[in-house]
């Protein structure tokens, strides 16, 4: 690892306490190693030239260029940082688990205040909402620097014991941010399947940009528990005394065939999904969600 | 400890079996509430799961608590072991009674000489260790079974001592038979004792038996051991262990005399006889300057009716000593000497060697019947020519003891087989021919070992002779006869008209440069038929008429015990002149020897074998007493012996049977008979060591086991053998419970590992829940990593 890399490890961010802190640190880390945004796109300041190849937009070819030289170039900008950003906060009973650094619930909020951070200092502007059934919270979109510690109260104040709800959150969320923007939600996604991807392809009919965070503990990964245990629900009246052991491959069975349901769906919808268990250090969570958003927008 | 609680009530076993079943549903029980709390978001897939293999889940569960129940159950059966009486239950267990049986090799070369000792008192140590191995631990039984006792049966089984319990009157039991143990006389081999114990083994399934073979090992015993270890190995699968424990590690050089007979077949009383000793070097060098001491004893035959048998006694007579300068390793050396009884009757002759590491073969005795003369009978015409010449040849003095009776071919006709069979040898002196009956007479005469011999000359019916003495090669007559021929006169170079070949009867002569015999003339003789062979009817060629095969002169074949002789030319001077020649005599008295070597078969007596003595049931009374020697002692022992009557054979039979051990004692035996007249007569015979076990080089024990290799026992000197049982003396029944304890364990161990009933390794206690994590999640990473990356 990178000496600028070596504090964004989970353990290093678990000692910072503030969250503005801990996002700007992994932010600002993540970026010391690059001089410019990531982004190319439309802009007022001009960036560079490229060969032109097949597939490029022939309003970006320079006619100029082509005049002088009877060659084809198309032109590169600053993108311009025109960006909505709604941050969808999953803040259910069952992100309280967390065996690891994290919980669930600490690492998605660390994870969305890190986004939050790094739109902000892209000049764009980001609103958060959390929820479990119902909304628990909302920050209207800003891209002031204020913004910044809005988003942070409603990821740390409010913290709501019930159930999910993703298909009723997200077709309330369609309704409110009429405006097409990128949607990103941090979730463990612990509801029914089928009712997310519906709440999941509302939002993208809206015209919304989706990006899935799946949080989950590495517990709920690998299920390493042994001996005599009495399992009880965080969400549900479940209670199973069981020995973990013998019923771990039926578990591991689910979680695999669960995980494989999500990505698969999601695949089909068009939704950026990123599996991130709390032990995943989030640079390169963040590195990894990044360059697939980037080929993603040079895709198309 | 444990005896206190098995030997206890069947109340107590109830419990400790209701103990064993009911500790692990307890624990099993307490498992399902002792468990940890976890507060789980993912329920979901975990009910998944849980509804998939509800049913295999408690299908295991069910597995380990019974492997459970099981173990506490075997490991119960086994500790119950340490004092389990012989009942049942003890039997299944494999435990119970140890039966030790001890196999003692009491043949004559334990008493190998050591610097301190004798093997056999390694031995007897060794016995003492065995004993204190049994003596500690319950339930043992000890036999102690020597290798010459296994023909005696008392209570049905030979032993000195018979499966008797190891407790606290032992020790003074066994001391008390360690007290009359010693080496017997006898060569007997390991396997009558391994059979005898195979068998007791196989009767006696309860128990557990370890075999222990004390021996030297000799290798004339061990080399070929093929049927020793087939017995060891049906010992082995009887379930016993085998031990050899070798009570010498080297042999050492040994004399033996292995012979002592006559040479003589003319045993007459106060005429010379010449004894043949032997003496064998059984070493690995040779041996030199050896000196045999020679004694004869004589005892007379007169008065016998006025003493008893303890009154008898020898006269002693010690002769010169046979010296010889040397013997090579292996080699048997022969001497011959002369001895002179005066009396008649059977006399002894003792061979005495100086001491070496085995006493008891140094000693040989031979007993010899010495009579007043011996009586020959010669059948001749009324003139008697040929017999007065082969009287005067017979005896050219008085010593030779011979006594010629001279008749007429009548004699033959109306003597009966027993008048016969007072004479050692029949001379036929150019007999015409005799009467069918003495024909028939003549033939049981020799089959019973008298011997025959005929001389031709011109009054011999050779008709007669070939159909009714040769009878084609079945008769008497050795030879076929052909014609009377007329020997040539020499005109060129002289050739002796006997030429003898290699032969009893000639060889004195031919060792002789210039032989008397080769101025014998010849004129006449009677020749075979040209179709005869010597080798066609059995018969050997002793002389021919000057070297040709076609005139044999001198011609002998076996007739039953005895043997009957052709001389192709007369006894007296009629067809020769050999009668008037100097080496008649000898010749004549050498044949006599052959002739009358069936009347005195060589008969070796060892000790350890029955023997049986035949009377005619009118000649004798019903009882004898029987006088034996006493070891190391100049004494004898007596014994009242009954005489048993067979009324099928009309005999009657002094039957002495070896294991009843008074034949077991080298030395002469005399059984002492009361006629019918009542007169007392003694048959004295002589009983002697079997030399076979006095080769006392040991076998190594790699070549031990390779002889024995059907068979796999262990094998140890006397002064590695530990009183700590063997390992491999447990019974197999425990190792097997053992074993299937260990198998039970593991299982549970597998089981309890499956359905995670296995301790958990870390400590670290979340806020929401007490989950302990281990160390596997770390190693799984890159799995559930791999899930992600998809």
């Amino acid at each position: 690892m990178p000496d600028s890399k070596r504090f964004l490890h989970p353990e290093a961010i678990k000692r910072i306490s503030r969250l503005d802190l801990r996002a700007a640190h992994i932010v600002e880390g993540f970026l010391s190693g690059m001089h410019r945004s990531p982004y190319f796109g439309q802009s007022i300041e001009f960036l560079q030239h490229r060969e032109y190849v097949a597939g490029d937009d022939l309003r970006h070819v320079d006619w100029k260029v082509w005049a002088r030289n009877d060659r084809l170039y198309v032109k590169q900008f600053e993108e311009e940082t025109n960006l909505r950003s709604y941050l969808l906060v999953d803040v259910s009973h069952s992100m309280e688990y967390g065996e690891g650094v994290f919980s669930k619930n600490e690492y998605a909020a660390t994870i969305a205040v890190s986004l939050a951070y790094l739109i902000l200092k892209q000049q764009d502007a980001v609103g958060c909402l959390t929820f479990d059934d119902s909304i628990r919270g909302q920050v209207p979109l800003s891209s002031r620097r204020e913004q910044m510690h809005a988003v942070i109260n409603a990821l740390t104040v409010d913290r709501p014991n019930n159930k999910t709800d993703l298909l009723g959150i997200f077709q309330k969320a369609a309704e409110r941010f009429s405006q097409r923007g990128m949607m990103i939600v941090i979730s463990d996604l612990l509801s029914d399947v089928e009712q997310t991807m519906r709440g999941l392809k509302i939002m993208r009919q809206r015209g919304h940009d989706i990006l899935l965070f799946h949080v989950m503990d590495d517990d709920e990964l690998n299920f390493p528990f042994t001996g005599p245990t009495r399992f009880e629900g965080l969400e549900s009246e479940d209670r199973l005394n069981c020995n973990p052991q013998a019923l771990r491959d039926g578990y591991m069975e689910a979680v695999e065939e669960f995980l494989e349901d999500v990505r698969r769906q999601t695949a089909a919808i068009g939704v950026d999904y990123l599996l991130c268990p709390t032990s995943q250090p989030m640079d390169a969570m963040l590195a990894h969600f990044l360059s697939r958003r980037i080929s993603r927008l040079r895709g198309g | 400890m444990f005896q206190n609680i098995f030997s206890a009530s069947p109340a107590v076993w109830a419990g400790l079996v209701s103990a064993a079943i009911a500790i692990p549903v307890l624990i099993h029980l307490i498992n399902l509430l002792r468990h940890r709390r976890v507060q789980w978001a993912a329920m979901d897939f975990l009910m998944k799961s849980y509804k998939k293999n509800r049913n295999w889940i408690r299908m295991k569960q069910l597995f380990l608590l019974l492997s459970r129940i099981a173990a506490l159950l075997l490991a119960l059966a086994l500790l119950s072991q340490v004092s389990c009486r012989s009942d049942r239950i003890s039997r299944l267990l494999g435990g119970g009674t140890t039966h030790h049986y001890v196999l003692l090799d009491d043949s004559f070369s334990m008493s190998q000489q050591l610097n301190q000792g004798e093997v056999f008192d390694r031995a007897r140590e060794t016995v003492s260790k065995i004993a204190l191995r049994a003596k500690d631990r319950p339930n043992q039984l000890f036999t102690l079974l020597r290798f010459s006792k296994t023909n005696s049966e008392v209570d049905g089984v030979a032993a000195e001592i018979n499966g008797l319990l190891v407790d606290s009157r032992f020790d003074q039991i066994l001391e008390d038979a360690k007290g009359t143990l010693k080496t017997s006389n006898l060569a007997v081999g390991p396997n009558p004792a391994l059979e005898v114990a195979a068998e007791l083994i196989e009767q006696r399934i309860d128990e557990n038996a370890i075999v222990y073979v004390l021996s030297d090992f000799r290798r004339n015993q061990w080399q070929a051991a093929t049927e020793s270890g087939k017995l060891m190995a049906r010992i082995e699968e009887a379930g016993a262990a085998v031990e050899l424990i070798a009570c010498t590690e080297t042999g050492k050089r040994n004399l033996a005399v292995v012979d002592l007979r006559p040479v003589s077949n003319l045993r007459t009383a106060g005429v010379p006889a010449m004894m043949q000793i032997a003496v064998k070097n059984y070493s690995e060098s040779a041996a030199e300057r050896i000196q045999v001491g020679i004694q004869q004893l004589t005892f007379e035959s007169v008065g016998l009716d006025r003493i008893t048998p303890s009154e008898l006694k020898p006269k002693p007579e010690d002769l010169p000593t046979v010296f010889i300068e040397r013997i090579e390793a292996g080699e048997t050396a022969t001497r011959q000497f002369p001895v002179l009884f005066n009396a008649n009757g059977t006399q002894v002759t003792i061979a005495t060697l100086p001491d070496d590491a085995v006493a008891i073969d140094n000693v040989r005795y031979n007993t010899t019947t010495f009579n007043s003369s011996t009586r020959v009978l010669m059948i001749d015409d009324a003139q008697q020519l040929h017999a007065k010449f082969l009287s005067l040849a017979l005896t050219p003095v008085e010593m030779t003891g011979i006594e010629p009776d001279i008749r007429t071919r009548e004699f033959l006709r109306d003597a009966s087989l027993d008048q016969l069979n007072q004479f050692d040898v029949v001379y036929l002196l150019d007999v015409n021919r005799v009467d069918e009956r003495a024909v028939k007479n003549l033939e049981a005469f020799a089959e019973s070992g008298g011997g025959i011999c005929f001389f031709l000359g011109p009054k011999t019916n050779l008709q007669f002779y070939n159909s009714q003495l040769y009878r084609d090669g079945k008769g008497l007559l050795p030879m076929a006869l052909g014609k009377a021929i007329e020997l040539p006169e020499l005109l060129e170079e002289p050739v002796p008209d006997i030429a003898a070949v290699q032969h009893s009867v000639f060889a004195p002569m031919l060792s002789e440069k210039n032989s008397l015999l080769n101025l014998v003339q010849v004129s006449n003789a009677i020749q075979p038929p040209i179709e005869w062979t010597a080798g066609s009817v059995g018969a050997r060629v002793a002389a021919t008429l000057r070297g040709n095969e076609r005139m044999p002169l001198v011609v002998e074949r076996p007739f039953g015990a005895g043997v009957c002789y052709v001389v192709t030319t007369t006894a007296a001077p009629e067809w020769n002149n050999w009668s008037r020649n100097g080496t008649f005599p000898p010749a004549m008295l050498l044949l006599e020897n052959q002739l009358a070597a069936g009347r005195y078969p060589q008969q070796v007596q060892l000790v350890g074998n029955d023997l049986q003595m035949d009377f005619a049931p009118d000649e004798y009374l019903p009882k004898a007493v029987l006088t034996a020697p006493v070891a190391a002692s100049l004494q004898r022992i007596e014994y009242e012996l009954q005489v048993q009557t067979d009324a099928g054979k009309q005999t009657q039979a002094l039957q002495l049977r070896s294991g009843q051990s008074t034949l077991e004692q080298p030395g002469y035996y005399e059984a002492w008979l009361t006629s019918t007249g009542n007169e007392t007569e003694i048959k004295r015979f002589g009983l002697n060591v079997d030399c076979e076990e006095s080769d006392l080089s040991i076998m190594d024990f790699q070549s031990l086991l390779t002889g024995i290799e059907s068979a796999n026992p262990s094998i140890v000197a006397w002064d590695r053998f530990s009183p700590e049982p063997k390992q491999s003396s447990a019974s197999t029944l425990s190792a097997l419970l053992l074993g299937v304890l260990l198998a039970f364990l593991l299982g549970e161990q597998l089981l309890g590992h499956s359905a995670s009933y296995v301790g958990n390794k870390s400590t670290s206690v979340n806020k929401n829940t007490s989950i302990n994590k281990s160390t596997s999640v770390k190693k799984k990473r890159g799995v559930s990593n791999a899930a992600v990356g998809g």
